[in-house]
């Protein structure tokens, strides 16, 4: 088994294999094509590529898009003027610098690379960002729950919290930090929303913040 | 050709060779919005703005996509609408939205479309920067306004054979920019302004001079004279709201007066004096049998190109003055007594003539004949500065002593229209049959090139008109593989002055409305014949007296210097 918060099998037009990268922290597949194939996922010419642990998932989309927008060929807006914006809102998320409606806005405007773009390179650059959130818990959304829904932000009940740090160990973003036996916290830039940490607490410390 | 129906909104719509959907559902009495689709240019598909969606509802772009027989078409759908949205906003996000101070305030076609969608709110983050290119005398390039819809891309290579203007760098990076990535005066650029017809938006403009033409008319001391072309008067009808049958030459120059224009003369005097001048020299070079096809000089921007690209045919040119630098001279010298300072505006429908009037080559005793030349748009805004009502005020005639003119002038705005003109000039026959007759010989419709054969001087003639410098660089390589021609008029906007890029947009159908008015005009007028026209002819009995060469003439010698 590798431990590896997603695997992309050398295809940088193909998502992240697994329906869902948010969700299956841990994939378990052989490195094997047969077995890539009966999960959906494509082989590349580069071979399988691992990912590690790092938990900044949405870096490799960005990895991915840089790449895109190098193969852009510059003559259809939606790719041309679209992907670089993409960019630019993976780069925010991935930095914790989400603003209000990054979440819509990236869904939306890969909505329409995806319809409109006039070749493939534009198309599955969109339909990458699609894969990020599809059969996501709906929290996972970056943007909140569906589209119009207000992210949801997680915090640490220092009373209840009794320092045990697996929440920090089960953290996908490595946003929660604190001394053992000291309550922990959760830096709200690095949150994702996952909610990860409100499962495996064994103390209920972890609580649904107002926003 | 494909016959059929296909359905468009639920209703159905008969297919008569369209050759594509947009076509189709634009028939359908849907203006489906599009930057980069122009019926006269290849289709290019990068706007994405004419997506629509099938039955099945796979989106396809209208533009690149062939009608076929019962295909079921949307295009009007919550999916389309939010993607047309989302696409004007990508734009405008990278767009210079000063709309208020922009010379294409109200002509601009993302404006239309941004208002059209309602779009008021932009949630990207863009370079809106300026970055103009003001070198040529003509037109001015503003990347910064630029959204790279590509039609005055394939304009320049493909209708006018230039290939200056052209994309650089791949990507989000991608530019507007000159072939060589000089600046605009320096690329070889011809003036033509074709480019500046076909910009959705402001990003290439001509460039304007009515600031200097006001201020030559708010000073006492000063004279302005005024010449307004034939393809002027055609153009203006529709911006300036009033009935295209209505007199509009006497509106134009009441109107002209009214602004503050001491005199005002028609170019169709002008143009008289080159069917005679340019017949002449036929006969001659026919009568020594040298330098044929005698190649027109009316268009400036042809006389560049030809300078520019065939530098060995340069002797073929008409040695003669365009009609506008004709009738400049005339007009210069009859007032060189004048106590006042003379400014001379020219109104065309031409932007290559701004750059025409500052050549070296025309000066006469070191004096640029033309000060300014403004284009019929330019007449247009200086009109409604004023707010002159132009659907009300009474016609006026042109000024004396230049106020007479033919049909034979008149049509020289349009593609063709000189041939036919020096042809009445050559025939023998002065009866109004054969007048007629020569209507139909072919110098007359909307092709890029017509040609035709007359008799004359005992031989027979082989005659073409061009227009489009594509159409005139396909002509060129057959007379330089042998073919031969005796007289040709090249004109570098297609259609001619009618459709030249100073006047208000119009391609197809209303370019073609244009030829007919002009032709029309001619059917009024009541002297047909250049050589027919007492006040021309009295002219080389006076003023012209030995100064014809002079004032009537040019050399063609080197490249167009500035």
């Amino acid at each position: 088994m590798i431990a590896a918060t997603s695997r992309n099998t050398g295809n940088a037009s193909r998502g992240l294999s697994g329906e869902n990268p948010f969700y299956r922290l841990c994939l378990t597949l052989p490195l094997d094509s047969q077995a890539l194939r009966n999960a959906g996922a494509a082989q590349g010419p580069d071979g399988p590529r691992l990912t590690e642990n790092t938990g900044r998932i949405l870096a490799v989309y960005e990895q991915f898009e840089r790449f895109n927008r190098e193969g852009c060929c510059g003559k259809c807006v939606p790719c041309r003027e679209g992907t670089r914006h993409i960019l630019e809102l993976l780069e925010r998320l991935a930095a914790g610098e989400r603003r209000g409606e990054d979440g819509t806005l990236l869904l939306e405007l890969a909505d329409t690379i995806y319809s409109t773009a006039l070749c493939s390179l534009g198309k599955t650059a969109a339909s990458r960002i699609a894969g990020v959130f599809e059969g996501c818990p709906e929290e996972y959304l970056p943007g909140g729950g569906g589209i119009e829904e207000a992210p949801r932000v997680y915090r640490i009940d220092p009373e209840l919290c009794r320092g045990c740090s697996r929440c920090a160990r089960g953290c996908p973003t490595g946003a929660i930090s604190g001394k053992i036996k000291e309550p922990f916290v959760i830096d709200p830039g690095k949150c994702v929303g996952c909610g990860a940490c409100l499962a495996t607490c064994a103390f209920k410390a972890v609580k649904e913040a107002d926003v | 050709m494909n016959t059929g129906y296909v359905t468009i909104d639920g209703i159905p719509i008969a297919m008569e060779g369209e050759k594509n959907l947009l076509e189709l559902i634009r028939k359908a009495g849907i203006d489906l919005p599009t930057f980069c689709y122009y019926s006269e240019l290849s289709v290019y598909g990068a706007c994405r703005m004419c997506m629509v969606e099938t039955k099945e509802g796979a989106m396809v772009a209208a533009c690149s996509t062939q009608p076929k027989e019962g295909m079921e078409i949307l295009t009007n759908t919550p999916r389309l609408r939010r993607h047309r949205k989302m696409i004007l906003e990508l734009l405008l996000a990278k767009h210079c939205r000063d709309c208020t101070i922009c010379e294409k305030n109200g002509r601009c076609r993302l404006q239309e479309l941004a208002n059209r969608f309602g779009i008021t709110r932009l949630r990207f983050p863009g370079d809106t920067e300026a970055r103009p290119d003001a070198s040529s005398r003509c037109i001015t390039l503003d990347t910064g306004k630029c959204i790279l819809c590509g039609d005055c891309v394939r304009m320049c290579s493909e209708v006018q054979n230039l290939g200056i203007l052209t994309f650089r760098n791949r990507g989000s990076r991608m530019t507007l920019g000159t072939r060589d990535g000089k600046p605009l005066a320096k690329s070889g650029c011809v003036g033509c302004g074709q480019c500046a017809a076909v910009c959705p938006t402001g990003a290439i403009v001509v460039k304007n001079d009515r600031e200097r033409v006001w201020e030559a008319i708010g000073d006492p001391d000063t004279k302005v004279i005024a010449q307004i072309a034939p393809a002027v008067r055609v153009a203006v009808a529709e911006e300036l709201r009033c009935a295209p049958t209505d007199n509009i030459l006497g509106k134009l120059v009441a109107s002209m007066h009214r602004l503050g224009f001491d005199e005002v003369f028609d170019t169709c005097t002008g143009a008289d004096l080159t069917v005679l001048e340019e017949s002449a020299e036929l006969i001659a070079r026919l009568e020594e049998n040298r330098d044929l096809p005698l190649f027109t000089s009316c268009c400036p921007a042809w006389v560049s190109y030809l300078k520019q690209k065939h530098p060995e045919l340069v002797s073929h040119l008409s040695s003669c003055r365009s009609p506008m630098e004709m009738f400049a001279a005339v007009i210069r010298e009859q007032y060189k007594s004048s106590r006042k300072n003379i400014v001379h505006v020219a109104v065309m429908p031409c932007t290559a003539k701004k750059e025409e009037a500052a050549l070296e080559r025309l000066k006469i005793g070191g004096i640029q004949q033309v000060d300014y030349v403004i284009t019929t748009q330019e007449l247009i805004r200086m009109i409604r500065e004023c707010g002159i009502l132009f659907s009300e005020i009474e016609p006026e005639g042109l000024d004396m002593p230049f106020g007479a003119a033919t049909g034979a002038g008149t049509i020289f705005g349009t593609a063709g229209g000189v041939t036919e003109a020096v042809l009445r000039r050559l025939s023998s026959d002065k009866s109004p049959a054969a007048l007629r007759e020569l209507a139909f010989r072919g110098v007359r419709g909307a092709a890029g090139l017509k040609e035709t054969e007359v008799s004359c001087m005992g031989r027979t003639l082989r005659i073409a008109a061009v227009s489009g410098l594509k159409n005139a660089e396909d002509l060129l390589t057959r007379i330089q593989e042998g073919e031969h021609y005796d007289f040709v008029e090249v004109m570098a906007c297609p259609g001619g002055c009618a459709g030249g890029a100073g006047q208000p947009f119009a391609a197809g159908d209303s370019r073609r409305q244009r030829s007919k008015e002009l032709y029309a005009a001619d059917r009024m007028s009541s002297i047909k014949r250049s050589e027919e026209n007492s006040l021309v002819l009295s002219l080389y009995g006076g003023l012209l007296k030995g100064k014809a060469r002079k004032l009537l003439h040019t050399e063609h010698n080197g490249e167009e210097s500035k």
